[in-house]
């Protein structure tokens, strides 16, 4: 499904979080939202999911979201929040069967065919054996991949991604973004991600867009956006660009003179 | 299919079969033990009689009288509060995602007292207010006591579990502060709210039953439905909305339905504390955490809890009688006790 936006805005309490951002994802792409802490990545991501009011048109597929009902929105986009609200005793089963709420009637319970896709999802996501533990049981890596089961459960057409790979470790954080990977691949989803770290955000989305105080300051492909001037200047960091492999890797380097240190 | 929950289903089943047993035990033995010696053997072909085939019990009038004018209506109506306070009880710890939430913490339950006590008062210096009315002042008394709870606890910094159970302690207190003054001020009524206040299925009668069992039907049903709909709130109001649910409209419904579940048993029975924080628990200890399960669960156990927390009261110190609210007070918060004892070990 194509995702487009345009002059999304967002105001909270008075203030413009983020402001007139316009940018096109076709069918399958794969957008990271980059900017510094409290650019406005989370709130541009829940103006696409219709939960901050907004101005502005955010399309799928030609059509105004806002003119979707909240249930229909849901069918269609997926949120992965960045750290999500895990009810106590919930097993991975029943966690990722929420997944399925905006394909159930009101008063329904889920049928047959909820649970099929459920355990679908949790077969292609390597989850199977552990559906019936408990959620509060898993390692940050698995807990990640049943949010995005849970996400998957939900057959959007859009999959949100906010920072899903914080606090997990380098190898976890490769994995997750390998099995976005492979779900746009394999199921055509379009996904935003916001992403905090600028050298895994060179290598797996096709373009990207750098916010800074809620303005889009750059735009495109990875080398335009990731350049050691615009990261000098937006997240005050010092960074060199470096090639493996023929991709443009961003690695943090010391900015003040290394200290002086006994050798050891 | 790799899910066990096919499995799990059928154990849940079960349990259910399980807690409908358990109800129809306790509803039996509490039936059958009184300080009049009804015949056991007779009584079970007198509840079977509809069953063809079954012949006549041959209870004598005055047996029969024992059984369908005193025990029979105050063990339903047992069933009808205790699944009333047990429901309500899961779907408030649901609604806040709060596990300390439930009608008396959040001021419900005194909200529904100061509500009874304002007719009761009333009743005895005119003719008007009558006993149909003491359901809807305690369902008023019962939505105000929390929105009053709430209200306080969200502007007490976000709507922090901490926040709105201390502001439902608040409340608590102020409202049955107030329903005491009135109390105090009428002494004429004052035995009457009284025994009421400690619960008092002792004058249960038919007509108790048909005044409750309105509110207690649609109630519980209203929140049976909601069962799934909890556990989406369970993820918290963003993730809730993010999945196609309103979560302040669907919050509201539960609510509301649970005030209205309190507030009926509360009118009838008075102030029984404690079953509403005690069986959802215990349930979930069963089944886990989903309110699938957990609500219809609570109300069958909730439903036992109650009959036999009756028995109690009215064996325990027979000839005399204890007030009920004391009997489940005095099983209730030992067995909470234990509880959370083994859910810290669980977890």
């Amino acid at each position: 499904m194509k995702l487009e936006l345009d002059g999304v805005g967002v105001a909270l309490g008075g203030r413009d979080v983020v402001q007139g951002v316009t940018v096109s994802v076709p069918n399958g792409g794969w957008l990271g939202v980059l900017g510094p802490n409290g650019a406005g990545k989370t709130t541009l991501l829940r103006a696409i999911a219709g939960l901050a009011e907004h101005h502005g048109r955010v399309m799928l597929d030609d059509r105004d979201t806002a003119t979707m009902s909240r249930k229909e929105l849901a069918t269609r986009v997926a949120v992965v929040a960045q750290k999500p609200v895990v009810p106590s005793g919930i097993t991975v089963a029943d966690y990722v069967l929420l997944g399925r709420t905006p394909h159930i009637s009101y008063f329904g319970n889920g049928g047959w065919a909820d649970l099929a896709v459920v355990g679908e999802v949790l077969e292609a996501l390597d989850l199977a054996d552990m559906a019936a533990r408990p959620m509060h049981g898993l390692s940050g890596g698995e807990a990640q991949r049943v949010f995005v089961a849970r996400a998957l459960a939900q057959e959007p057409a859009v999959l949100l991604l906010d920072e899903p790979t914080t606090s997990l470790d380098v190898g976890r954080q490769q994995d997750v973004l390998e099995l976005v990977e492979r779900m746009r691949g394999e199921r055509g989803v379009t996904v935003v991600s916001a992403l905090h770290d600028l050298s895994l955000a060179g290598q797996f989305p096709d373009r990207l867009l750098l916010l800074h105080e809620g303005v889009v300051v750059a735009a495109g492909a990875g080398a335009e956006v990731l350049t050691e001037e615009i990261v000098r200047e937006f997240y005050g960091a010092e960074v060199r660009l470096v090639s493996v492999d023929g991709d443009d890797v961003l690695i943090p380097v010391r900015r003040e003179g290394r200290a002086r240190r006994a050798v050891w | 299919m790799p899910l066990t929950s096919s499995t799990s289903r059928g154990r849940r089943l079960a349990v259910i079969a399980a807690a409908l047993g358990l109800v129809m035990v306790s509803v039996l033995v509490a039936v059958l033990i009184g300080p009049v010696d009804l015949p056991s053997a007779a009584i079970v072909r007198e509840l079977l009689a509809w069953v063809p085939g079954v012949n006549e019990s041959g209870l004598s009038d005055q047996h029969r009288a024992i059984l369908w004018e005193l025990r029979a209506p105050r063990v339903v109506l047992a069933c009808l509060v205790g699944a009333c306070l047990s429901v309500s009880g899961a779907a408030y710890q649901g609604a806040f995602r709060n596990p300390l939430a439930d009608p008396y913490l959040l001021g419900a339950a005194a909200g529904a007292g100061l509500g009874a006590t304002l007719v009761l008062v009333a009743g005895s210096s005119g003719p008007a207010a009558g006993t149909a009315m003491l359901p809807i002042a305690s369902f008023l008394g019962a939505l105000g006591g929390v929105a009053l709870a709430y209200g306080i606890g969200g502007s007490m910094g976000g709507r922090t579990t901490t926040g709105l159970v201390l502001a439902g302690v608040a409340v608590a207190s102020f409202l049955t502060a107030l329903q005491t003054f009135v109390q105090q001020r009428n002494l004429d009524t004052l035995r009457e709210i009284y025994t009421w206040i400690l619960g008092r299925l002792s004058t249960a009668g038919w007509s108790d039953v048909w005044l409750m069992l309105p509110y207690a039907v649609v109630s519980i049903t209203v929140l049976m439905l909601h069962g799934r709909l909890l556990d989406v709130l369970g993820l918290g109001d963003d993730e809730a909305a993010s999945l196609g649910i309103a979560p302040a409209r669907v919050r509201l419904i539960v609510v509301v339905a649970a005030s209205l579940a309190t507030a009926a048993a509360v009118a009838v029975a008075g102030l029984i504390g404690f079953v509403g924080i005690i069986v959802p628990h215990a349930v979930r200890l069963v089944v886990g955490t989903s309110n699938r399960w957990v609500v219809p669960l609570s109300a069958l156990g909730g439903a036992a809890f109650l009959v036999l927390a009756d028995l109690a009261a009215r064996t325990l110190v027979s000839p005399g009688e204890l007030p009920i609210g004391v009997v489940t007070a005095l099983l209730g918060a030992p067995a909470f006790a234990l509880l959370l004892r083994r859910a810290g070990r669980m977890a």
